[in-house]
């Protein structure tokens, strides 16, 4: 991708810069019933402060700051999505309300109380929309992770933090990207960790951000633009990714498209998701 | 709207939250049910796109019945307080008999407009981007149209008078045969497309 295709599609996108989401207040205050399978600090990464390059910014901000967080060290289990709908029947499948989830809602699950096999029950959770997963993690005391955070640890490899300059890395993200399949997604116990000690961003399942919906278009409030969806110019941009020469962005591409076609109802077969939480819980 | 979805399968004032309008007043969302609604986010110290949009609404106010309620959703609870809202409606006019302006917390605006598909994003303290959206919402709160960017509202217009005659069924939205009625309007609305240019109503 070259510097004018580059500017070309930040100036369709305005985006990021300068304010990490303040995590929504509703979260804080809910408990889990659920029982802890594991003790919290085997469960969540500390993420010390730091800095990442969004995909899309602004012209002359080039990082965003994150602030210090938590993260859980691998998505959300089938096993444990089952434990908070016996726990929280509202979000069962068949009982879930409308409004919050499509009608393709955990329906790869062998029922409304049955999330599968042994192995399967070790998967990450998928086809749950993203109320669901905010409500998920609610539940646990915890919220899901801003845009930011999401994509600050997903710059880590397994031994650098900040592997975004890493054409190699990045070769490696193309690859695992490419090599999914539908269907179940792999298992997680053979992920290895990054250098948070966080396993899974990349190589099993696309995840929910609780801003996963903040990318706005030059057609917003305050330039004139086409008027056309949204969709259409990350579209756009993600294609024209494609046959640039210079390709080590384009997995972020890739998330930035995929979190462009969802909407919060969406309850697709390889979409996941785990939390975050401001500390360890 | 998803494809395949109608949008009369779930109803909008299921999120069960509750806002603040104009007066100051406690609105579930629930007692926005009743009556179709055109719903829109905006922030009112938006300068740019937002009095496009207000003046979109107003021209939908123009040319449909009075049944057909008109609703501005705030992108900007920290600054639009009730008080701001009440202001902003009297300096343009928007009648509390059609108008009504919300304001709600962070959570419960990331909530509206994720299930409204409104891109946004608050770039500081004092400015938003958003994306331009205008949906037309039945008496139960079932999306039956959306149009996105800023557009002359004829379509909204044709919809929102097919609604406005159209049975006005109880609300909060029952899951009954909100199908059908969305192919009557449906029908109704491309039946209607071929008419002359609208009058006011």
């Amino acid at each position: 991708m070259n510097d004018a295709m580059r500017s070309f599609c930040a100036a369709l996108l305005l985006t990021t810069i300068g304010t990490t989401l303040a995590p929504a207040t509703a979260l804080a205050t809910v408990r889990a019933p659920l029982p802890a399978p594991r003790a919290a600090a085997t469960t969540m990464s500390r993420v010390p402060e730091g800095w990442y390059r969004p995909l899309y910014s602004v012209a002359g901000a080039r990082r965003v700051h994150v602030k210090a967080f938590a993260l859980d060290r691998i998505p959300v289990t089938r096993g444990a999505f089952l434990q908070f709908v016996q726990a929280h029947p509202q979000w069962a499948r068949g009982t879930v309300l409308r409004v919050f989830a499509q009608s393709r809602y955990l329906a790869d699950w062998p029922s409304a109380s049955s999330a599968g096999s042994a192995v399967d029950l070790e998967r990450p959770v998928t086809g749950v929309s993203w109320f669901a997963a905010k409500a998920y993690c609610a539940a646990v005391g915890k919220r899901l992770p801003t845009l930011d955070e999401w994509e600050l640890v997903a710059a880590a490899s397994e031994s650098r933090r900040d592997a975004s300059g890493d054409g190699a890395y990045r070769r490696r993200l193309l690859a695992l990207y490419a090599a999914r399949k539908p269907g179940a997604p792999p298992s997680i116990a053979n992920t290895p960790a990054n250098a948070y000690g966080v396993r899974g961003m990349h190589g099993l399942v696309w995840e929910w951000t609780l801003d996963f919906n903040s990318i706005v278009v030059a057609d917003d409030s305050r330039a004139s633009g086409s008027g056309q969806d949204a969709r259409d110019h990350h579209l756009f941009c993600a294609s024209a990714a494609i046959g640039a020469s210079d390709v080590t962005d384009f997995p972020a591409f890739a998330r930035y498209a995929v979190r462009a076609g969802l909407t919060a109802r969406s309850t697709i077969s390889g979409v996941g998701f785990r939390c975050a939480a401001d500390h360890p819980v | 709207m998803q494809p395949g979805e109608t949008g009369s399968e779930y109803s909008i004032y299921d999120l069960g939250s509750t806002w603040k309008d104009q007066a100051g007043v406690d609105r579930p969302l629930a007692t926005l049910a009743g009556s179709p609604r055109v719903i829109a986010m905006i922030y009112t110290h938006c300068s740019a796109t937002c009095p496009i949009t207000v003046a979109e609404m107003k021209r939908i106010e123009a040319l449909t019945p009075p049944t057909l309620g008109l609703v501005l959703v705030s992108l900007d609870g920290d600054r639009d307080t009730p008080d701001r809202l009440a202001q902003y409606a009297a300096e343009h006019r928007l009648t509390p008999d059609r108008w009504t302006l919300l304001r709600g917390s962070d959570a419960d605006v990331r909530d509206l407009a994720a299930v409204l598909d409104i891109r946004y994003r608050r770039l500081s303290a004092t400015e938003l981007a958003h994306q331009n959206v205008l949906t037309v919402l039945d008496a139960a709160g079932a999306v039956v149209h959306r149009q996105a960017g800023l557009a002359d509202a004829d379509d909204i217009v044709r919809i929102g008078r097919a609604l406005s005659v159209a049975p006005i069924r109880s609300a909060p939205a029952a899951p009954t045969p909100p199908v059908a009625l969305f192919g009557e309007v449906r029908s109704r609305f491309e039946w209607d497309r071929s008419g002359g240019p609208l009058k006011p109503f």
